[in-house]
């Protein structure tokens, strides 16, 4: 769509990246958000369709740098995917509420806050599409994640709502929910894990572990007019994990 | 080291004599227990331990020298 554009968070993360680089070379003008700004100039700082956002979207100075980047580029919102986010992996002995509530902020928090903004009037987009992050988590009873599992079980509560607000102006939201994907992200706690649980955990994705490109494919699916009939709907993409 | 200790028996779920009880031989012990330990070191230690250091730790006191807790 012409003059509008596709806000990415967590863009200088593994699948994030992979999203922003497929929607560009779509020929779509994109919003890259994160909050590690010098990888987010490194990936994308040569890339002229990618407009670049730093700061944490959970607080309101990170937000309002984001609508500032988005007026900058003078461009209407058709398109936000919400890939920001953390993994705080506890066992439930050790599990803290404030860890809650940062996954929380970040995972269902700011996507309300930003769909609110897409929700006004003056920035509707008919077509616009958002596509959220839930997680196999959140439907499998993954040990050791239940902070996460909560935080991203509220995204597909949030991707409902928000999808039957949304509907009667021609806005859709979506969800995908991944199973264990090899980014930086994963690897921070698989590399807790030890060689009984890393096999279980590979034995448990018949399909195998999954990559950046096959979680960004089903989001840019969800993004792209194909998917125009398609809302408030999660896509499990977890490579078998939930069979 | 007594807090150490302490922490650890609370992980394992069983009395811990001293420095020198070998974790994995408590009663019930899992990979998830093991897991737990990881953790506890990291949020309470600020240190981030490799499965292969952690691997290596066969007491308690082992694992408060990876958690730079022994005295």
């Amino acid at each position: 769509m012409d003059g509008f554009c596709t806000v990415v968070t967590g863009a200088a993360g593994g699948i994030g990246s992979v999203l922003v680089r497929r929607l560009a070379a779509g020929g779509g003008k994109i919003v890259a958000a994160d909050i590690d700004g010098a990888r987010l100039e490194q990936l994308f700082g040569a890339d002229g369709r990618v407009a670049r956002s730093a700061g944490d979207v959970t607080t309101d100075e990170g937000f309002e740098t984001l609508l500032r980047t988005i007026a900058d580029n003078s461009c209407g919102v058709c398109g936000f995917a919400h890939f920001a986010g953390f993994d705080a992996p506890a066992p439930l002995a050790l599990a803290k509420p404030e860890t809650f509530s940062a996954l929380a902020a970040v995972h269902a928090g700011f996507p309300l806050r930003f769909l609110g903004w897409m929700s006004k009037k003056a920035n509707r987009v008919r077509g616009a599409s958002a596509v959220l992050v839930s997680s196999a988590a959140a439907h499998g009873g993954a040990k050791g994640h239940a902070a996460y599992s909560a935080a991203k079980a509220a995204v597909e509560g949030l991707t409902r709502a928000a999808a039957a607000e949304l509907a009667p102006y021609g806005m859709r939201v979506n969800a995908v929910a991944p199973g264990v994907v090899d980014t930086e992200l994963s690897r921070a706690w698989t590399g807790k894990l030890d060689k009984e649980q890393l096999d279980a955990l590979a034995k448990a994705h018949p399909l195998g572990i999954g990559t950046p490109d096959q979680v960004a494919a089903a989001a840019a699916f969800l993004l792209s007019p194909d998917a125009s009939w398609i809302t408030g709907q999660t896509i499990v993409c977890d490579g078998g994990f939930s069979l | 080291m007594d807090d150490f200790i302490s922490k650890a028996a609370d992980i394992l779920e069983c009395d811990v004599a001293g420095a020198d009880f070998a974790f994995r031989d408590a009663p019930d012990w899992n990979s998830m227990k093991g897991f737990a330990l990881l953790v506890m070191i990291e949020q309470d230690y600020g240190k981030r331990a490799t499965i292969e250091e952690f691997m290596n730790c066969r007491t308690v006191r082992d694992l408060a020298v990876l958690a730079g807790a022994a005295e």
